[in-house]
């Protein structure tokens, strides 16, 4: 899959964190809709920072420059502040889902798809990897984010949590 | 044969208040006949523009040309949406047009670029804000309207950095030291305080001192990856 990195990929800059309190905000708000069109186009649902700050998103090496750990952080605080993200390591805070779509854009997609189709009973694993899905886009949606989208299905009551002895086996009775 | 006594001094008299009558109306004459042809040169600037209302409209190159050969006459058809020029033409709209689309996209990109456009960019944007079927816009035409805003004292102004253009939208007092230092970084985009200081012969002081403020601004962004470091203009880079 290719993507498209945007011009200001390529200004040296962008890889500072500016000293200007100002231009380094606007700096954080272009890095973040840069991370979520990244991750959406890689369709990364759950990143791990130690693993995404070497690769080239934040790395471009056709100007060797790379955003060091500090400004990372900051730049994945505000995805996290935004709603297009959410910790799984609360404590650590290395690991983090990014929401390109959010919680409750998946829900729907989701519950558009069970009635459609007439789905009443699926478990995640149908849901993410089976093959009625195959095309979809929530098909390959990570396993633990996909238990985040379902629980917005319940909290919105138009879905009932089951579980099963594994991961896989828990699934949800669409309402 | 000259005469001489008060014979000569009444005949010379006479001889020179002719002349001065003769003069006078060929003044007159002069004079009627330049109004006419202003007259006649309205008349005909009128009814070319009517005949090339749609090329002024379309035609950026053309528009500059019919502007300017307004304006060496005094009148200025383009510039309001008033008059008969405008009921004409109707054409009258189209700098107003321009000014709130170009004040939209100096607002719009002033997070990014500190209030700083290049020129160039400007018409990008406001070619892809316009749409394909909108008429064609020259330097020219952004120049007079940033130039009806300017008098609204709002601030915007065109600004030259050596060849380059920029359509300033935020009161700055660009004083000379900015601009020279903007100048240097316009070719490579970037400048580093030796750098400036060796091309400028200045104190490395007062490029230090541009270059904070500069930052603040927003207009430079720094690049401390490199050493020395490099402080980059912001709308000199394109598609920013």
């Amino acid at each position: 899959m290719s993507f498209t990195f945007p011009a200001i990929y390529n200004f040296p800059p962008f890889f500072t964190q500016q000293p200007t309190a100002d231009t380094w905000s606007r700096q954080r708000a272009l890095w973040v809709q840069l991370v979520l069109s990244y991750c959406a186009s890689h369709r990364l649902f759950l990143v791990d920072l130690n693993e995404l700050s070497v690769s080239p998103l934040f790395t471009n090496a056709s100007i060797s420059r790379s955003l060091n750990r500090k400004a990372i952080d900051a730049v994945f605080e505000d995805i996290v502040a935004a709603g297009n993200g959410e910790w799984e390591d609360k404590k650590s805070r290395s690991r983090c889902f990014v929401w390109w779509k959010r919680p409750d854009e998946w829900a729907a997609l989701i519950y558009a798809w069970a009635s459609d189709n007439g789905q009443k009973i699926c478990t995640v694993y149908e849901i993410v990897e089976g093959d009625v899905t195959e095309g979809l886009e929530f098909h390959g949606l990570h396993i633990d984010a996909v238990k985040r989208v379902l629980e917005v299905l319940v909290r919105q009551g138009r879905g009932q949590l089951f579980y099963g002895s594994s991961d896989t086996d828990m699934g949800i009775k669409f309402a | 044969m000259r005469k001489r006594g008060i014979q000569g001094l009444t005949h010379q008299h006479a001889v020179k208040s002719q002349l001065e009558r003769v003069g006078n109306e060929l003044n007159q004459q002069q004079l009627e006949q330049l109004k006419g042809q202003l007259a006649l040169f309205k008349q005909n600037l009128e009814q070319f523009s009517i005949k090339y209302k749609n090329e002024i409209r379309s035609n950026p190159q053309f528009r500059a040309h019919f502007q300017s050969m307004c304006t060496s006459i005094g009148v200025d058809p383009l510039a309001s949406n008033k008059g008969f020029w405008a009921e004409l033409l109707g054409v009258g709209d189209f700098y107003y047009e321009l000014a709130v689309q170009i004040a939209e996209i100096c607002l719009a990109t002033r997070e990014r670029n500190g209030g700083l456009i290049d020129l160039q960019d400007l018409k990008g944007h406001l070619s892809k804000m316009r749409g394909s079927k909108a008429q064609k816009i020259s330097d020219e035409d952004i120049a007079q309207a940033v130039k009806s805003m300017a008098t609204l004292g709002s601030g915007f102004e065109i600004i030259k950095f050596g060849s380059r253009k920029m359509v300033q939208s935020q009161p700055r007092e660009l004083n000379t030291d900015y601009e020279t230092v903007m100048t240097v970084a316009q070719d490579t985009g970037y400048i580093t305080v030796a750098g400036a200081a060796a091309s400028l012969s200045w104190d490395v002081d007062r490029v230090e001192h541009v270059l904070t403020r500069l930052l603040q601004d927003g207009v430079c962004w720094t690049d401390q990856q490199v050493h020395p470091p490099q402080f980059w203009v912001a709308s000199f880079f394109s598609d920013f």
